[in-house]
């Protein structure tokens, strides 16, 4: 079930103005439909001429394979383990995140205890910069990212995330001030990051 | 859920954010957890069955709990306080084959009696299974074992094998 957790700002580039954007537990039709009908053509309109994981990566698309209906329809008797989330503004989907809610940290800080593994989060190609000539909304990765921090302290985990960052997006989980702990070679390479209670405290309150 | 950041602070920050790619998250068909749940075409199997064998798995989850606890001369009070979980939980997790334990309940226990935290989910239906093999041991050992104060030795080498089974799961 879908329910509104709050409404935030994500801010226009193209305006200079921010926006009020909704932020939602759960996924409906509307947001698969705005991925499958909005998304999805946007990816295709920019895929490289020759598709290889290089080109992929350089065009920031290397989520587009991702299908929202079907992890939606996975996990829906699984709340326990999973959770979804999703931006609106403007009428449309801004961003999706999917969580998983049980999975043990590897920091040396807290190894063995429990964070919240970011599994996919992702923003409309309509804002991302290697994908358009002018991207429009910026905020939607935090936004995302903050409500998967609260949801760590809900679930007593005190603020620990954890996720594998697509290529280019590294410079953001470091700035927020996650622990970059190396590349994951089960994982495609991608690097994994997560945060501690502490980098969490200073991100929500800092 | 609760929001910990304020609308303005948040509001502040995405300013820095102008630029930045924040996208993360593995393509989902490498995504092991996913791969455990039912697809579409299991599902027309017989929806009735599968409700009746996780029924049956839990009870099984139920009684190596039980057992496990039993074996280590514990009480319901006793492993609750240790997990720190409600005793009522506890205690429905052992008789009440309908619940549907919390994913942080069964890492605590898989901790405590050093068993495969995916096992425990299988079993206790968290995360569902089509692995025959899985599901046979597991009903096997709920049927072998009854529920006497104190265990007896053949119960006892019951809930080793079913022990060593689930440790031997990948």
């Amino acid at each position: 079930m879908k329910s509104l957790i709050g409404v935030y700002d994500l801010f226009n580039r193209q305006t200079n103005a921010y926006e009020d954007a909704s932020l939602f537990e759960g996924i409906d039709e509307k947001n698969l439909q705005d991925f499958e009908t909005h998304w999805i053509p946007l990816f295709h309109e920019a895929k490289p001429d020759e598709i290889t994981r290089e080109t992929i990566l350089a065009a920031n698309m290397e989520d587009a394979g991702w299908e929202w209906r079907k992890v939606e329809s996975d996990i829906r008797d699984k709340k326990l383990l999973y959770e979804i989330f999703a931006l609106e503004c403007a009428g449309i989907t801004q961003g999706l995140m999917l969580v998983n809610k049980l999975y043990s940290g590897k920091h040396p800080e807290h190894e063995g205890e429990y964070l919240i593994y970011v599994e996919l989060v992702a923003t409309a190609p309509w804002n991302r910069d290697r994908l358009v000539p002018s991207p429009v909304y910026s905020g939607v990765g935090r936004t995302l990212i903050s409500t998967a921090i609260s949801l760590s302290i809900d679930e007593e985990f005190k603020g620990r995330i954890g996720l594998h960052s697509l290529l280019g997006a590294e410079t953001f989980y470091t700035n927020i001030g996650m622990t970059d702990l190396g590349k994951d070679e089960k994982k495609n390479g991608l690097r994994y990051f997560e945060m501690t209670e502490e980098s969490a405290t200073a991100f929500l309150k800092g | 859920m609760k929001m910990h950041i304020s609308r303005d602070k948040l509001r502040r920050d995405i300013r820095q954010d102008v630029g930045l790619d924040t996208d993360a998250g593995i393509p989902i068909q490498d995504t092991g957890m996913l791969k455990l749940f039912v697809d579409s075409k299991d599902t027309r199997v017989g929806e009735k069955i599968l409700q009746t064998e996780t029924v049956e798995l839990k009870h099984a989850f139920g009684t190596l709990i039980r057992q496990l606890r039993r074996e280590r001369g514990l009480n319901i009070e006793t492993l609750a306080a240790k997990l720190t979980i409600q005793v009522e939980e506890l205690r429905a997790i052992e008789h009440d084959p309908n619940l549907d334990p919390r994913p942080r309940t069964i890492h605590k226990l898989a901790q405590f009696f050093k068993l495969p935290a995916l096992e425990l989910m299988k079993l206790s239906g968290v995360a569902e299974t089509h692995d025959h093999s899985f599901s046979d041991q597991a009903l096997k050992f709920a049927a072998s074992s009854d529920d006497l104060s104190s265990l007896s030795k053949k119960e006892r080498a019951i809930l080793h094998a079913f022990v060593k089974f689930l440790s031997s799961q990948k």
